[in-house]
């Protein structure tokens, strides 16, 4: 520090304005870069340049600083005036400069936690602007603001504030400084000495500046230029001392700041969308969120409501860059000398729509050491937006983006939420209620604690009075009136989904997560069903479009169909899905209860025999016209005869459902390779103990999910081919950038049968439905099979039509007998055939 | 009843009751047979009733089979027994689907394979729904039979065959109506009508009677 007590901070003239007005850094210009520097001096480059930048042009990066603007120069007075202040304040600095630059930095930190307090702003500005008394040569004019700091804060200490220009943007990071430094000093004052701390902090802090800037290499830390001083007084020595703790503190300051610097250059504001899921057809048939909001411009929403958070949250809104040193200067005083009571805060509008945008985990922070570091990201940010954005747009955006409790974000679903109206309709005591909410939106929830709001309301008012938006009249008038809370509905959170689409939504969902886990299980280190969730979680409040395979006529043709028979409430139902021949679900209805009947395995009853009697004609062993053994006994089993001769030719016996010709084609292929079979026509429900005679009756322990079913029968309507159904066709992100396609499925599609077998047991099939048990369905040349089991439990219809495949399955969930048969379900299938057919939505039939 | 009675005895049923149908209304032997199988122990007034509502929608197999059991039950209670002529008649029609194209069969023996299907219901829809000659014997044929002395027999089926024996075949089915007309108005099971009856001389138990009065 020896060579510090040798700067003259009194020597200023015209001509030295132009120089640095510190002798010891006299002659420092760019062009004496490669001169020997003093870490001091190196620090306060590093520190001014950030600053200057900050100030000058928000989104540059540190790289393009070179310090060669001259722009302070023109704004700044004359330092005399200020010259002498430092004299007078040097000598009450005195007992302050022992203080090492470790205590500083503590300091500092204090200070900033005070920063995070969100205050009210005070009323009273300070009555001039910040003397600029910096002489700056034009060459390095971040090293003159650096001067000026250091001398206005001591030239205000213990002075009249004098501000009279306080809009000026300009001053703002001087503010900044000044009242980092009017609330240390008083903290010294207060502190009476602590002890000393270790230096690790300002280690650590230069440690960083050096990182930040290692394209300038240290000089080794020694001074290289020594200008003795005859006459050094003590209270210059203090003051120097001071400055350089100061701009030590500073460049610490700074070095966490730019630390925490986040880059939103690449940011562009976007109204956050709900998550859509669209169907085939281009229908949205859900909109997902975490956040409902509803947004609205800026202009919908009544001034009173601006106006009273404004005068509430942030009264210089429009006279700050983003962040009010001011305020935070006011508050860190504040808070200094009301320790034990209550604290005020500054953070403004833009800093808490930052935080809204860019910093939503704050429940996370652990620490005061995050907290600072989250300070510094939102006022980057916070600076930045103010850069990109027009006060009416942050405005606009904080209105809509902010939470206003009771799960309403936004205004206007606050407005709704709590007043049952839009926000345009809201009165001056609305508007001054809502204008509460932000700072505890709990708390003040005017539908959970109407007395607190309307504290809270008055308050607000009260602050608009103050603020001359309204006159007391008006507030008195507001304070008086009645507000109409309406009562808070958490139901329509739940209605996310297009009635009837919720299960497809579901299975959508699912089949996108699944898809997507193995990457997020890497990513994560988690299991596959937290990667689902995680997923899923994701998706909903992602602002994605999802893109689906429904066809939105196909699917309200299946529900009508389904509900016209059995109604919500019936303690029956039936479900319906519909696939293409690609496995795109066209149709997706899984019964009127919240259990997903195209996805639960029910017994399939006769519907399952088609399944491996297209086995036995692959493999050779029978042709459509082959006789079979209408008798026998299989296993422990005789399947009674109902009816034909002692043998009955393979189309008859599939045409007539009999069962001892189906358990002698079973038996004929054999038991385990007639499940096999079925489980490459994608059965995933077989278990060990469906390897059993019984199954070729649909004997089974939990049966076949009729979305597999129906995937099972699309083999005979594709040319012997499984396609596994497709729920998803495309994931996008919130910029329209396709982040996911079918390919990223990885569904499986492979040659399950002969071509010729498919069109076989699809014409056997069509037998079936112009002779047998599915006539119900005889429309548009469908082929397909009935099925029922005991008592008419399960009721199935599996059929093809053009190039759609069916599976209807009717039931009761509780597995009472229904009474009646398949062909229940065949009357149901052609009901929604020809609903189809008339709203032109089959293809591929002759 | 020697064979000049019997001829006497048809003269006169077919001269008061003339030529009788069936009393159910039906427009398809599938129709008739429902229709006789929901008339067991029931009227058919009451049948006509029921069909009239119930073959609007559900006049075939297959439209029947569109019904559960719970629905069907619903729709034909007033017949009484609708638990089992439910699960009777729906099995029926998903047998008539499956085996049999949808068609009622014409045969005796296919019709009996049907469920709640007997040799009466058989009888019925042979002669009325497809004019095959039969003559089904129903409570009142059987008491009417057997007063009369036309066919002697313990059951239904002994007196068919004595019924079958003793008419001509061409006579079978009007027979079948008259009697049952003649069962109804006069020669009802308690306190049958004697003194009004046109038959009385030639009835075997009313001369039967008479004797053991002297």
């Amino acid at each position: 520090m020896e060579e510090d007590k040798k700067n003259n901070p009194t020597d200023q003239s015209k001509e030295n304005q132009k120089h640095f007005s510190f002798k010891g850094f006299k002659g420092l210009k760019p062009s004496d870069a490669d001169l020997p520097q003093t870490p001091e001096e190196k620090e306060i480059e590093e520190v001014l340049d950030s600053n200057n930048i900050e100030q000058a042009d928000v989104g540059a990066t540190i790289e393009t600083l070179a310090p060669t603007t001259t722009d302070g120069e023109n704004q700044e007075p004359s330092c005399d005036e200020a010259s002498d202040t430092d004299s007078i304040q040097a000598v009450d600095m005195h007992k302050a400069n022992q203080l090492d630059s470790s205590q500083l930095d503590q300091d500092v930190e204090e200070i900033m936690t005070k920063m995070e307090e969100e205050a009210e702003p005070e009323t009273k500005h300070p009555e001039q602007a910040p003397q600029q008394s910096a002489v700056a040569p034009q060459s390095v004019s971040q090293d003159t603001s650096s001067q000026q700091n250091v001398e206005s804060h001591s030239k205000r200490q213990g002075l009249p504030r004098r501000d009279q220009n306080a809009n000026k943007r300009a001053e703002a990071a001087d503010q900044i400084e000044v009242g980092a430094y009017d609330s240390k000093l008083h903290e010294i004052d207060s502190m009476s000495m602590k002890s000393k701390k270790k230096t690790t902090n300002r280690r650590q802090n230069r440690n960083d500046a050096k990182t930040l800037k290692t394209a300038k290499k240290s000089n080794g830390g020694l001074p290289s230029r020594k200008h003795k001083r005859k006459k050094f007084k003590v209270w210059q020595k203090v003051l120097i001392v001071l400055a350089v703790l100061f701009v030590a503190g500073t460049a610490g300051i700074f070095a966490m700041y730019q630390r925490n610097r986040v880059d939103i250059s690449s940011y562009s504001y976007k109204e956050k969308q709900k998550t859509q899921i669209i169907s085939a057809d281009n229908q949205v048939i859900a909109e997902l969120f975490t956040e409902n909001r509803t947004y609205v411009s800026l202009n919908q929403i009544p001034d009173n409501m601006k106006n009273a958070l404004i005068a509430t949250e942030d009264r210089r809104f429009y006279d700050h860059g983003g962040v009010d040193y001011y305020g935070i200067a006011r508050s860190m005083v504040f808070n200094v000398f009301h320790r034990d009571t209550r604290s005020q805060g500054a953070s403004t509008l833009t800093q808490q729509l930052a935080r809204t945008l860019f910093l939503p985990d704050i429940s996370t922070e652990q620490t005061m050491g995050d907290s600072i570091n989250r300070k510094f990201k939102e006022i980057s940010i916070a600076r930045q937006l103010e850069k990109k954005y027009s006060k009416n747009q942050i405005l606009e955006m904080y209105l809509n983006e902010t939470y206003f409790g009771s799960s309403a974000y936004g205004i206007e679903e606050a407005a709704k939420t709590y007043f049952g109206k839009d926000i345009w309709d809201c009165d001056l005591a609305e508007c001054a209620m809502l204008a509460g909410l932000p700072q505890a939106p709990s708390g003040y929830a005017p539908n959970a604690h109407y007395d607190a709001a309307k504290k809270r309301q008055s308050a607000v008012l009260g602050r608009m009075v103050a603020a001359g938006y309204i006159t007391k009249a008006q507030a008195d008038q507001a304070k008086a009136e009645q507000v109409n809370v309406a009562k808070w509905d958490a139901s329509k959170l739940n209605n996310q989904v297009t009635e009837g689409y919720e299960k497809f939504v579901n299975r959508a969902l699912q089949q996108y997560a699944e898809a997507v886990a193995p990457t997020v299980m890497k990513k994560q280190g988690i299991s596959k069903k937290e990667a689902i969730k995680y997923t899923r979680t994701q998706v909903s409040s992602g602002e994605y479009k999802i893109y689906t395979t429904i066809n939105t006529g196909m699917q309200s043709d299946a529900m009508k169909v389904a509900l016209s028979r059995y109604p919500e409430g019936s303690s029956t139902t039936t479900a319906i899905v519909t696939l293409d021949q690609d496995g795109s679900v066209r149709a997706y209805y899984g019964g009127n209860t919240q259990i997903d009947m195209c996805n639960t395995a029910r017994q399939p009853g006769s519907n399952i025999k088609p399944l491996y009697y297209s086995a036995a004609i692959d493999k050779g062993i029978f042709t459509a016209t082959s006789s079979l053994h209408n008798y026998g006994t299989y296993g422990n089993w005789t399947p009674r005869a109902e009816g034909g001769g002692s043998t009955v030719d393979l189309t008859t016996a599939l045409v007539k459902s009999l069962n001892p010709p189906a358990a002698y084609v079973f038996y004929t292929v054999g038991v385990n390779n007639s499940v096999d079979w079925m489980k490459t026509m994608g059965i995933s429900t077989f278990e060990p103990s469906d390897y059993n005679i019984n199954t070729c009756v649909g004997g089974m322990l939990y049966g076949i999910k009729p979305i597999e079913m129906a995937a099972a029968f699309n083999i005979f309507n594709n040319n012997g081919i499984y396609n596994q159904p497709k729920f998803v066709t495309k994931v996008e992100n919130s910029n329209g950038s396709t982040v996911f396609t079918t390919s990223n499925l990885n569904l499986d599609t492979h040659q399950v049968m002969k071509s010729s077998t498919a069109s076989t047991m699809k014409s056997i099939l069509r037998k079936v439905v112009t002779s047998g048990t599915g006539t119900n369905a005889n429309v548009y040349g469908t082929a397909g099979k009935t099925g029922t089991t005991d008592s008419g439990k399960d009721l199935w219809f599996t059929g093809m039509t053009g190039d759609l495949t069916t599976s209807i399955w009717t039931g009761n969930l509780n597995n009472k007998a229904l009474g009646g048969y398949g062909v229940i379900s065949a009357a149901t299938y052609g009901s929604y055939m020809r609903a189809l057919g008339s709203d032109k939505l089959i293809t591929g039939v002759q | 009843m020697n064979q000049s009675e019997i001829n006497e005895t048809l003269r006169i049923l077919q001269d008061v009751y003339g030529t009788q149908k069936c009393g159910l209304d039906f427009n398809s032997p599938y129709e008739l047979l429902i229709a006789t199988m929901l008339s067991a122990q029931c009227t058919d007034v009451r049948v006509n009733k029921v069909t009239a509502e119930l073959f609007k929608d559900y006049n075939t197999p297959e439209k029947m089979l569109s019904l559960t059991e719970g629905e069907l039950r619903e729709k034909i209670k007033s017949c009484g027994l609708s638990n089992t002529k439910a699960k009777n008649i729906l099995k029926t029609s998903h047998l008539l689907l499956s085996e049999f194209g949808g068609e009622v069969p014409k045969t005796m023996k296919e019709l009996t394979s049907l469920p709640g299907v007997g040799r009466k219901t058989a009888n019925v829809v042979m002669s009325n729904a497809f004019g095959i000659p039969a003559i089904a014997v129903d409570t009142h044929v059987f008491r009417v039979s057997n007063r009369l002395g036309l066919a002697k027999g313990k059951n239904v089926l002994e007196v068919e065959k004595g019924l079958r024996q003793n008419l001509p075949e061409s006579s079978w089915s009007s027979t079948h109506h008259q009697l049952i007309w003649h069962g109804r108005k006069i020669c009802s099971a308690r306190n049958p009508k004697c003194d009004v009856c046109p038959l009385a001389h030639l009835c075997e138990t009313r001369q039967l009677e008479r004797s053991n009065l002297k």
